[in-house]
């Protein structure tokens, strides 16, 4: 699964994050992790071992389609795109996650009372 | 490559390529960053991890085509297995080849008999319509009853009569014989037939009086008249009469039938039934189609009531029995129950095979027990174990599948050759979709016998037990060799049966080809001379075999030469003719017996043997007393025995006086000593036959003697076919064909089972040796001797097939009664055989079980307790 440098995150949240990243633009597997580490400003650091399987899961799911594309260094490679179901699932993904986060949040708050 | 695996493969490649990739893209980065290439693409690799793992794990996401992948896997693991072994693999593929090849090439032979339908439309409609007639068996309909029926019936929509008819066809290079149909108009109707050339009979050629017309059969038109499609409109000489050609029917219409041409049937006017009229009665054979949703019962009904009305009238030579059988059962119908019989002698075969392997495979389980184990300890589940047993077994079954079906293509036009009967016949037996659709699931089937109860103990295998007892197979092996004792007491009580029916019909053949036949065949040659055209009567007939006799018996290399009008290599030299005392009596039983015309010679010639009295001679000419040679049956039966010389043959002053008694002459084994009562008188002093033998005893090989016969009938009457040859010892071999044939058979397969059985003990008591080894060596070292080990070993084997024989004895009883139509003059129980096969396969197996028994005692105790 994904981790930040010291926790294992919850189930699903890689793959809310590589729906969301793909999103913006079809991107290839090495590109997801550069993206994933850029944008969380070296908070996350994707593992390879995880973002492979979770990819074909998507796939499988068909929340994501794949073609053979060419990189930026004129390699051959496979870029993902979002389907439209995926768009569908990441957007109930990502209210559901906010509902959690904001719960979450509630319950801690109330030490500083 | 099938479109679904290229879909899955390119699946997984897709997912290696992508990763491949990544780490590129990586080593790019990090070149860019200033580091050396080799570096780069080493850090790359690193910072990934491990690729085969990451691939295995995202290749897992897609569970189906990782199943079919773990799949794959085990078959090569088994493959493999098996190939390191082969002797194993080798022995199970053919053993099961010859399990499966057997029974393929017996479903072939039921797929075309018993389940395909005939090759006509709506064939589960067609019907043959006979009567009881002579002695309870079907015979034709009497033409007063098919008139009465199908003028009143609604039970069917079409029916047609026909009946065979010989001919000599008029060809330029000579006349030859051939045999045909003539048939009413509705016969091709009912068959759905159409000609390849020409036209069917019209409505004015089957009327009485109407032209005289003929259609041709596509063999007799090929071979006869060259494909010669102008013969339609041109005239064939049948019988001296000229006839003109309207069609040629196809060759799939005949295919193992004989007829090779059809005449029109022109079934007259009902005939009025007198009381004086002549002993003649008109019969025909009779098929017709059923209305749809009518039984054979119906039918059956409606015939016997046109017959009742016909007996009220007082036209009772009518049959008041019908018998209605479909046309396929009339045409097959006795072949079923000796093919299903043979279907499940086969299948009982093919599961002692099925044994015989199971106990191969469980031996090999045993051995592989810790194998299992540790693949169980190290996590793989009980399915997979089991699945990994099943998928070796399969492997195994689809090998010997394949090389069963080899040995059908190869065997099946043997074994239809070599079989009697009317499975020459059949067009429909073949390798098609449903034998190999039934091959693959015998097949699967039998992997599945074999292999589930070895593959359910294997995964049993436990580690504590399995891996801390010392040797290998310990564990479990209780188990497994009761298991296996089951299999080996079946496989020796299955082999008992067989041998016991092989034994029997072993028995049963040696009787008959011994059977006291009454004359000597060999060297005999008979001619037979069909003469029933026109331009023959019996005594031109007669006349006309004097003189071939006189000019053959100048040939050389004839010893001796006479005729009659029965030869006495075919069924007892007899027709079973019915003596009316007083016209309107039922015959008597008593009063049925043969009768043979003979010519001058006739005795000497076949070599019959005198009993009382003398043999005919050349002063037994018309106008002297009417006298005739009987036989033994004949006196016992119709005379009530006694000196029989001088008596008349029946209570009748114009019957002949018996002058010589002969023994019986017998052409096979005859349990109805009646077809034996037959009465020669001289053809010097009675009406002649127009079907009349001409035999003779060569001095060196009879084959030799028919050209110059065919010579004499071709130098007296150019328009005389050539007779028929047979030389009578073949003759006296068609008799004893059927026979033959299933001992052949139950000789097969009572030696397949045996050997079967036997390897199993060997291997049982073999195994058993091996898994006690440790323990013979503790005996030996404690002091026991060669010979107390070698009989306690012995002891086993003979406790096993001991309890087989019982077994296999009682099932014998109960299954030797199928066998019961082919005993002659002997009981299906006979003790003496029941007894010897017995013993011999007792033999045999202490035989085969004192191999593991010397073994066993050679034991070297050092050397057993230091094995493991």
């Amino acid at each position: 699964m994904v981790q930040s440098k010291t926790r294992d995150l919850f189930p699903g949240a890689l793959e809310m994050m590589v729906l969301r990243l793909v999103q913006q633009e079809p991107l290839h597997g090495y590109a997801l992790v550069q993206r994933i580490k850029q944008v969380s400003k070296d908070m996350l650091q994707v593992e390879e071992g995880s973002l492979y399987p979770a990819l074909q899961r998507l796939l499988k799911a068909r929340l994501l389609k794949a073609a053979w594309g060419v990189s930026a260094t004129n390699r051959r490679v496979r870029i993902y795109h979002i389907t439209p179901a995926g768009r569908k699932h990441l957007t109930a993904e990502v209210s559901s996650y906010e509902q959690m986060l904001e719960g979450i949040s509630r319950v801690l708050a109330l030490g500083d009372a | 490559m099938g479109l679904f695996a290229w879909f899955r493969s390119r699946r997984l490649d897709d997912v290696s390529d992508d990763i491949a990739s990544h780490i590129a893209e990586h080593t790019e980065a990090l070149v860019a960053n200033g580091m050396s290439r080799a570096e780069a693409a080493l850090a790359a690799r690193k910072a990934f991890g491990n690729v085969t793992t990451v691939t295995e794990t995202a290749r897992d996401v897609w569970r189906f085509a990782s199943f079919l992948d773990s799949l794959a896997g085990d078959l090569r693991l088994a493959l493999r297995g098996l190939m390191h072994k082969p002797g194993y693999a080798i022995a199970v593929v053919l053993t099961l080849a010859l399990g499966i090849g057997a029974n393929a090439t017996v479903f072939a032979l039921v797929n075309g008999v018993v389940l395909k339908p005939l090759p006509y439309p709506h064939a589960d409609r067609l019907i043959s319509v006979m009567e009881v007639g002579d002695e309870g068996r079907p015979s034709a309909l009497v033409d007063f009853t098919y008139s009465e029926w199908t003028a009143t019936t609604r039970t069917v929509d079409l029916a047609a009569a026909y009946d065979e008819i010989p001919a000599v066809l008029g060809l330029p290079d000579g006349p030859v014989r051939v045999s045909g149909l003539k048939v009413t108009s509705e016969y091709f109707s009912l068959f759905g037939v159409r000609p390849i050339i020409g036209r069917l009979f019209d409505s004015t050629e089957v009327i009485p009086g109407g032209p005289q017309v003929v259609l041709l059969s596509e063999p007799l038109w090929r071979g006869r008249f060259g494909a010669d499609s102008a013969i339609v409109g041109r005239f064939a000489r049948f019988d001296g009469t000229q006839r003109l050609v309207v069609g040629v029917l196809p060759r799939s219409f005949t295919y193992g039938r004989q007829e090779q041409f059809w005449i029109p049937f022109r079934v007259a006017p009902v005939r009025v039934a007198t009381p004086q009229m002549s002993g003649e009665v008109f019969a025909y054979s009779v098929i017709a189609r059923m209305r749809e949703g009518v039984s054979t019962t119906e039918v059956r009904t409606e015939v016997a009531a046109a017959a009742a009305r016909l007996r009220r009238e007082g036209i009772d030579f009518v049959g008041d029995r019908p018998i209605i059988m479909s046309l396929h059962e009339r045409r097959y119908g006795d072949n079923r129950k000796p093919l299903l019989l043979l279907f499940g002698a086969v299948g009982v075969l093919l599961l002692t095979a099925c044994a015989n392997i199971a106990n191969l495979s469980l031996a090999r389980a045993g051995r592989r027990e810790r194998e299992f184990a540790v693949r169980l300890a190290l996590g793989a589940s009980r399915w997979r174990i089991v699945r990994f047993v099943l998928i070796e077994n399969l492997v195994l079954a689809a090998g010997g599948g394949l090389l069963g079906l080899l040995l059908v293509t190869g065997s099946l036009g043997w074994f239809v050759r070599v079989s009697p009967g009317s499975l020459q016949s059949v067009d429909a037996i073949g390798v098609d979709a449903a034998l190999i659709a039934y091959m693959s699931l015998v097949a699967v089937l039998t992997a599945l016998l074999f292999g589930l109860v070895p593959a359910l103990t294997a995964s049993r295998a436990t580690l504590n037990h399995t891996l801390s007892s010392g040797t290998p197979h310990a564990a479990g092996s209780t188990r497994q060799s009761f298991a296996r004792r089951v299999l080996v007491v079946g496989e020796l009580a299955i082999a008992l049966v067989f041998l016991t029916g092989a034994g029997l019909v072993a028995k049963t053949f040696w009787r008959v080809t011994n059977v006291d036949r009454g004359f000597r065949p060999e060297r005999l040659i008979v001619a037979s001379f069909d003469m029933r055209e026109p331009r023959y009567t019996g005594a031109t007939a007669k006349r006309f075999v004097e003189n071939v006799l006189a000019r053959v018996r100048r040939e050389p290399g004839v010893q001796s030469i006479t005729y009659g009008d029965a030869s006495p290599g075919r069924n007892a030299g007899v027709e079973v003719v019915i003596e009316l005392n007083q016209p309107g009596v039922r015959p008597r039983e008593s009063s049925r017996f043969g009768r043979v015309g003979v010519g001058p010679e006739y005795f000497e010639t076949i070599g019959a043997e005198l009993i009382e009295g003398r043999f005919l001679g050349p002063g037994d000419r018309l106008g002297e007393p009417h006298v005739a040679v009987v036989t033994e049956s004949y006196v016992r039966i119709n005379m009530k025995g006694g000196p029989a010389v001088g008596r008349r043959t029946l209570d009748d002053q114009r019957a002949p006086t018996v002058i010589g008694v002969i023994k019986d002459v017998a052409a096979g084994p005859t349990e109805d000593k009646r077809k034996l009562a037959v009465v020669y008188t001289p053809l010097g002093q009675r009406w002649g036959n127009t079907l009349l033998q001409l035999i003779v005893r060569t001095t060196d090989q009879p084959e030799r003697i028919q050209a110059p016969i065919r010579a004499a009938v071709q130098a007296l009457d150019p328009a005389q076919p050539s007779p028929e040859f047979t030389t009578v010892e073949r003759a006296l071999a068609e008799t004893v064909a059927p026979r033959r044939f299933t001992l052949v058979l139950l000789g097969v397969f009572a030696v397949l089972a045996a050997t079967l059985a036997i390897i199993g003990l060997y291997s049982v008591l073999a195994y058993l040796v091996s898994e006690r080894t440790r323990e013979i060596g503790i005996r030996v070292a404690m002091g026991a001797d060669a010979g107390r080990v070698t009989r306690m070993i012995l002891g086993h084997g003979l406790r096993l097939t001991i309890i087989g024989t019982a077994i296999g004895a009682l099932a014998s009883v109960a299954a030797v009664r199928v066998l019961r139509a082919m005993m002659y003059e002997m009981s299906v129980y006979d003790a003496p055989t029941f007894v010897a096969v017995a013993a011999l396969l007792c033999v045999v197996a202490v035989l085969a079980s004192w191999i593991p028994a010397r073994r066993a005692s050679r034991v070297d105790p050092v050397l057993a307790l230091r094995a493991d």
